[in-house]
């Protein structure tokens, strides 16, 4: 109450980070801290599992060489030396299921992992190989015999429960609306079928562009799955701010991009309202807000430049972790995503150990599966 | 007249072999020397054991930008056949061939196993985490990573005919490899050895890989499962078993049969007139 009766602005008790003058324009760059207040600390003894976009797998690398329990459930063998283990996707996120572009994928990979579905497009042969059309890329030239396949399948599923059933914080970074369904049972491809994998049949798979209800809806029902199984289990959402490589929609993939991103926001926020268990971590808008002014994106202005990652890192550490970001941490000069060509797998994290990756070493399927 | 063969009369003339290698090549040498295994090659050993073929099998080139064949082999070759016609002689390579035993004959720790595509029934070890297949191998093929630049020299030789002798099978019963386990570490305990369908899958990976490079470059490649030397499953018998990696002298005799068979199924006879 002021002096003469009037209330105060309410605006006036903010503070300086509710201001776009004082908390966007008039601060540097380096210095721009976009987290107000994390609802939750992470232990250095809780089991951090991941999954999602490329973009998840630099949470993934700079947790496991942090020292903190980057949990993974399906390491690989150790029989398997490291350069195996890269190549056949062991570490790149918490179990071997690649990246993870949807929540319908994630959904439905929760469900297949418990026996609650079954899809009717279950397996890929080519050339006498055998491919997993939801995880098309994970293992180089495919399964060598269905028993082979199934084996394999088996234990993946087997290690998302566990990661299920005993990770602490789960981080999902949310990358992409639009998806391919198969038209019979509605499952969600990992990339178009035919587009580096596959074969397209253009009767029985159909685009989809996830709306923000379907988005909110798939979150709220794949956490709640996870949190029936786990009941003190933490969640922390991500936006990826890497662009869309390609839209199938009659639209420029600038606006596509827009759309996607939006929808993804809106649905992650939304979803984080609703629990104290589930916060947003705002890592898309530190890549792509004005106050960088592009500079986080490498020349191609799709790629997440070094530095970007580096500032995301520092972040999530210093309000999640309760630390700095250590030099041994950090990502380096190269580039930070997926070379152009078919680039070579991530080197893997085994659980429990540090990675030896290198920037340039982060695999965005959706690249390889478009040949770019 | 006297000496004359009767008119229709065919000589047979042995083919040379020349043979270099590894310690495999150790009961080949026996063999040879015990009797003559079989008429229609004549096989020698020019080079025998690591102490004869020190290095790896090729070497940097001093000029060009392949590799070059190790020294003691070239130099070996060469001084075999310098007043020979190579397009006479067939060479025998038996050189390492232990890859498998390093990536999984013993295995402390969880047990693995993995589905071989071209045999996909042979059993799996229980309890054991199946890996791909692919994986293996990859790490196989790291074990040999200038087998094909190797294989590649020998075919530049232009000898008749080069064949790659393989190792022998794994033998199904653990005794000689627990000996050999506790030779290196007194106190180990037998479980670290990998069940007998993982050392037989991993042989069997083996000359799946090598046996592709040889095609690639023109080798014959001689898988170590002689007939007659194993059990159903492919596993060495016993009486056949010499130690945890090696075949007896009993063995190769039967292995110099099936080199024979390689060059006699390849080439046309020698033939000689009746003088």
């Amino acid at each position: 109450m002021s002096d003469n009766g009037d209330q105060i602005c309410p605006y006036k008790t903010l503070p300086d980070s509710s201001y776009w003058r004082r908390g966007v324009s008039n601060v540097a760059p380096t210095d721009m801290d976009l987290v107000v207040a994390p609802k939750f600390k992470i232990d250095q003894a809780d089991k951090l599992a991941t999954a999602g976009s490329c973009f998840a797998q630099h949470i993934s690398r700079y947790v496991a060489k942090s020292g903190y329990d980057y949990f993974v459930t399906e390491p690989g063998h150790p029989v398997l030396d490291d350069a195996c283990k890269r190549s056949h996707s062991y570490g790149m996120f918490s179990a071997r299921y690649g990246n993870i572009y949807t929540t319908r994928q994630l959904l439905q990979t929760l469900h297949r992992a418990y026996g609650l579905a079954q899809a009717v497009d279950d397996v890929w042969q080519r050339e006498g190989r055998y491919f997993d059309p939801f995880r098309p890329v994970i293992q180089p030239d495919g399964f060598a015999s269905l028993a082979e396949f199934h084996a394999d399948r088996n234990t993946h599923y087997a290690a998302i429960r566990k990661l299920v059933e005993e990770t602490n914080v789960f981080v999902f970074t949310l990358g992409l609306t639009e998806t391919w369904l198969n038209a019979d049972d509605g499952f969600a491809y990992a990339g178009c079928p035919g587009c580096g994998s596959g074969r397209h049949d253009a009767t029985r798979h159909i685009p989809h562009n996830l709306t923000v209800t379907e988005v909110i809806d798939d979150l709220h029902e794949a956490i709640e799955f996870m949190v029936a199984r786990n009941p003190g289990l933490k969640v922390l959402l991500t936006v990826s701010p890497v662009p869309l490589i390609a839209t199938f929609e009659p639209a420029h993939v600038m606006t596509a991009t827009t759309y996607s991103k939006s929808v993804l926001r809106v649905a992650a926020q939304t979803v984080a309202d609703t629990s104290n268990n589930i916060d947003y971590f705002p890592s898309y808008e530190m890549i792509t807000g004005q106050y960088i002014r592009g500079q986080y994106f490498e020349d191609d202005l799709r790629e997440v430049r070094p530095e970007g990652v580096d500032h995301v890192m520092q972040t999530f550490f210093r309000h999640y972790l309760g630390r700095e970001l250590g030099d041994e941490t950090r990502t380096g000069s190269a580039s930070s995503n997926s070379e152009p060509d078919r680039p070579s797998a991530p080197e893997a994290a085994s659980a429990g150990t540090e990675p030896p990756r290198s920037a340039n070493d982060v695999i965005c399927e959706e690249e390889v599966l478009f040949g770019v | 007249m006297p000496g004359l063969d009767p008119p229709g009369t065919i000589r047979l003339v042995a083919t040379p072999v020349l043979i270099f290698g590894h310690s495999h090549v150790w009961s080949i040498r026996a063999a040879i020397a015990r009797d003559s295994p079989d008429p229609r090659i004549a096989p020698e050993v020019l080079l025998c054991g690591t102490a004869a073929i020190p290095g790896s099998l090729t070497v940097a080139h001093l000029k060009a930008k392949r590799r070059a064949l190790n020294p003691a082999i070239l130099g070996a070759l060469r001084t075999a056949t310098a007043n020979e016609d190579r397009s006479d002689i067939w060479i025998a390579s038996a050189v390492q061939g232990n890859y498998y035993n390093q990536v999984g004959m013993f295995w402390e720790g969880s047990p693995f196993d993995f589905v071989l595509p071209s045999e996909p029934d042979l059993p799996l070890a229980p309890d054991a985490e199946i890996v791909p297949h692919s994986a293996i191998a990859e790490m196989l093929g790291r074990r040999m990573p200038d087998l094909g630049e190797y294989l590649a020299e020998l075919a530049r030789l232009e000898f008749a005919g080069f064949m790659v002798l393989g190792p022998p099978p794994p033998p199904l019963d653990s005794e000689h490899l627990l000996k050999l386990l506790r030779s290196q570490t007194p106190d180990a305990d037998e479980s670290t050895i990998s069940a007998p369908f993982v050392r037989l899958k991993l042989w069997k990976l083996q000359n799946d890989i090598v046996g592709s490079l040889c095609a690639d470059h023109g080798a014959r490649y001689v898988r170590g499962d002689v007939p007659g030397t194993v059990d159903h499953d492919g596993f060495l018998r016993p009486e056949f078993v010499k130690d945890a990696v090696h075949a007896s002298v009993e063995y190769s005799q039967r292995l110099i049969g099936r080199m024979a068979d390689e060059v006699t199924a390849t080439e046309s006879m020698a033939l000689a007139p009746s003088s």
